[in-house]
């Protein structure tokens, strides 16, 4: 657990110690404060409904970014031998890492309360619905970077590990629209697949196990498989 | 061996390989063996073959390798959690929860929405016919999503853009924008407004066989449904049946009784009085759990205020003059453009207006079980006018508004009389009872007027007939929370969050660079 915690804080550390992180996060602001000024002047409705969705597509460009570096510079450099030996296990360097990027991840996120907080001094916001659709984002972004995190693992090439996670991403946010092209039960899984569709309920106040249940495999999943491919590399 | 050949070796099973994956995929997508699949699954197994034909041994000894079985153990296992984590999702879609947090309860649907979601027999298809920016089409969106969940799928939706595919709309009998329409098995059922207890309503209608009767009265100089002409009901009378109403007329002299298969009893205009004996029959309907419309214009000869005395209601003689909402500059034709809280209103996007209408007296005080909810009211400008000379307010004898031009009255029936088609007598019945102060409002001409005089009158007919069956649904004030900003505010909005926010990140990263230095 300690060793976690120290993996994390090692990771952290090299993220805001560095300018990219600032930027990221200032385009990031720049393009959701845009849309949150769009959707007030468009609708003047005090919710965020439309503003998370963009969020979303936005995660889908922003989130390879972040989670790149995670594993592959380690592996181009080597120090993932350093980290690899006794007593740091496979799994607390998973973690650790993962760990490191969801604090990114909330720390992009944070800044955006202040849309909440206009939308209360000029109406009267339900509650509900931005808690869930606060929720939502951080479920959708958590996933993203989990893939990203898989990814970074596969290679030494930061730039390889984002291309491939865009990919994926990319596939999944569509899969959606893919699941027309597909008959039958391929067609519906394809449909299942979709983290579109996953989110789409969050934001409007609508909080579903289903969607939960799904977000959550996806982390399980990606972060299962990291451990495997970083155990598999001791013989590659 | 050639060395060229060698080197070729490794293509020639990446080629076959890839040659099988790509014949599975179509085969998936497909789900049948084509002529591209064939050909594909026959070419990868060729290449696969003169790979392994080349050179067996070293195949063998590639495959059993101890790289390849630690990747073949880890992709086992991943493959195992995948599966694992597959199952999880199947279960948990399945048995899924939902939990609503607006705090309205937008997206809660009633009990009886979900029985009858759960119970659907056979698969029910929506086509929503909306403009792209219209806003009920979200909220149709947002209905009908709950809505397909709730049926495990078994309803489904899709909404149609008429301009772009009119032949659709056509097809269905399409006319406004703005309407759905619900379609199961051979049957159809057309929907107007966006509300739980419209698209409720239509499932029940799809759902029900045989179709409910309504009945109007005849006998006192009521509206005639085979009139064509400017004050008839030929129009409603179709409009009815287009809802699924067979429409029927009864005379209450020659019957001496509400007919016992009635959905709802209409008195639509009656300008003479009644006989003792008609208003007795009325009387024992109302206290059996009767379901009634009166529509009576003022300043005619028929009173049945009698039967609502009980209740605290009557109907006035006179009508109101309502300067403060005229229909094209004439006082004594009230526009409503909001109606009051009631499942009859809620869906209702469209004005309405009432030529010459009667003010409706409500009960001061509530009384236990009964419930009085005025539909339509003029406005504080309006005022209900004695003389039938000058339509001005004359103080002392003319009272001031606002007045009810159309109300509903709702209290628990007081006789113990089994409900109609010899049913067992369950649960106490409802009496409730629609007051409209006008007949005019649903004569043909008036009808050709686009408003939202029919869908009233609908709405009210739908609410009478399937109140037994829709009693859960509580109608849902749209809960749409405004933001009020001026436009340098906007301005602020702007600068603040897409300016300003992002500064002060990129204040925060200099800071950090520069104590690196």
């Amino acid at each position: 657990m300690a060793n976690t915690w120290a993996i994390a804080q090692r990771e952290l550390k090299a993220y805001f110690g560095s300018p990219i992180a600032y930027v990221v996060t200032a385009l990031f602001l720049v393009i959701a404060g845009f849309f949150f000024w769009l959707s007030v002047v468009n609708t003047r409705e005090a919710t965020l409904r439309y503003v998370l969705g963009t969020l979303g597509v936005v995660f889908l460009f922003l989130s390879p970014a972040l989670s790149m570096r995670l594993l592959a510079e380690e592996q181009r450099t080597g120090t993932i031998e350093l980290l690899l030996t006794n007593p740091v296990r496979d799994a607390e360097l998973v973690l650790g890492k993962y760990l490191a990027s969801l604090l990114m991840l909330l720390a992009m996120l944070a800044p955006t309360l202040y849309y909440p907080f206009l939308l209360s001094l000029y109406g009267r916001p339900d509650q509900g619905p931005l808690l869930s659709g606060y929720l939502g984002i951080f479920l959708l972004g958590a996933a993203f970077l989990a893939v990203g995190l898989l990814a970074s693992s596969l290679t030494q090439n930061q730039i390889v590990a984002a291309v491939l996670t865009f990919g994926v991403l990319l596939v999944v946010w569509l899969s959606d629209a893919i699941s027309n092209f597909a008959r039958g039960p391929v067609g519906d899984v394809f449909r299942y697949l979709s983290a579109a569709s996953h989110f789409s309920d969050f934001p409007r106040g609508v909080i579903s196990s289903t969607d939960v249940v799904y977000f959550v495999s996806v982390i399980v999943g990606c972060l299962f498989a990291t451990v495997v491919s970083l155990q598999t590399r001791r013989w590659r | 061996m050639s060395a060229s050949l060698d080197r070729a070796r490794p293509f020639v099973a990446l080629a076959g390989v890839a040659a099988l994956v790509a014949a599975a995929g179509l085969f998936l997508i497909e789900q049948e063996f084509t002529l591209p699949v064939r050909v594909l699954a026959a070419a990868g197994v060729l290449l696969v073959g003169i790979y392994v034909a080349f050179d067996p041994e070293d195949v063998f000894r590639r495959l059993t390798g101890q790289r390849v079985l630690y990747g073949g153990n880890a992709v086992l296992t991943i493959a195992a959690v995948a599966g694992i984590l597959a199952l999880v999702n199947v279960l948990a879609s399945r048995v899924s929860q939902r939990w609503d947090l607006t705090a309205s309860g937008q997206f809660t649907l009633s009990e009886r929405t979900l029985q009858l979601l759960e119970r659907l027999e056979q698969p029910v298809r929506v086509v929503g016919f909306f403009e792209n920016e219209d806003p009920s089409r979200g909220r149709a969106e947002d209905l009908l999503k709950e809505y397909r969940v709730r049926s495990s799928g078994k309803l489904e939706y899709e909404f149609v853009d008429p301009e772009i595919a009119p032949s659709v709309a056509r097809q269905l009998e399409v006319r406004d924008f703005g309407t759905l329409v619900f379609l199961q098995a051979d049957r159809k059922q057309t929907v107007t407004g966006v509300s739980e207890q419209e698209f409720t309503t239509a499932l029940l209608k799809l759902a029900r066989p045989e179709r409910k009767k309504v009945y109007f009265l005849q006998g006192h100089g009521e509206r005639s449904l085979e009139e064509a002409g400017p004050d008839g009901y030929t129009e409603i009378k179709r409009l009815l049946e287009q809802d699924n109403y067979e429409v029927k007329t009864t005379s209450l002299v020659t019957e001496l009784r509400v007919p016992a298969d009635a959905a709802a009893f209409i008195i639509a205009g009656p300008t003479r009085d009644f006989l003792a004996e008609e208003k007795q029959a009325l009387r024992d309907y109302l206290a059996g759990g009767g379901k009634l419309v009166l529509l009576q214009d003022p300043r005619v000869a028929a009173n049945l205020d009698e039967l609502f005395t009980q209740w605290g209601v009557s109907v006035g003689r006179d009508p109101v003059i309502d300067p403060g909402s005229a229909f094209l500059g004439d006082p004594a034709t009230v526009v409503i453009q909001r109606y009051g809280l009631h499942r009859i209103t809620e869906s209702l996007r469209a004005a309405s207006f009432f030529p010459l209408a009667a003010a409706i007296t409500l009960p001061r005080e509530r009384a236990e079980g009964v419930q009085v909810v005025a539909l339509a009211q003029s406005t504080d400008r309006s005022w209900i006018e004695t003389d039938p000379e000058t339509a001005r307010f004359d103080e002392g004898k003319d009272t001031r508004g606002p007045a009810a031009l159309a109300a509903v009255i709702e209290a628990s029936a007081t006789a113990a009389v089994p409900p109609p088609g010899g049913a067992q007598a369950s649960a106490p019945r409802a009496t409730r009872v629609v007051i409209f102060g006008d007949s005019d409002f649903i004569a043909n001409n008036f009808l050709r007027v686009p408003a939202g005089n029919a869908d009233l009158f609908l709405n009210a007919v739908n609410w009478l007939a399937e109140s037994e069956e829709l009693l859960s649904i509580r109608p849902k004030e749209r809960d749409t929370r405004q933001l009020f900003l001026t436009a340098a505010q906007v301005n602020l909005v702007l600068v603040t969050s897409a300016i300003f926010l992002p500064l002060v990140v990129l204040a925060a990263g200099a800071a950090v660079w520069w104590s690196r230095r």
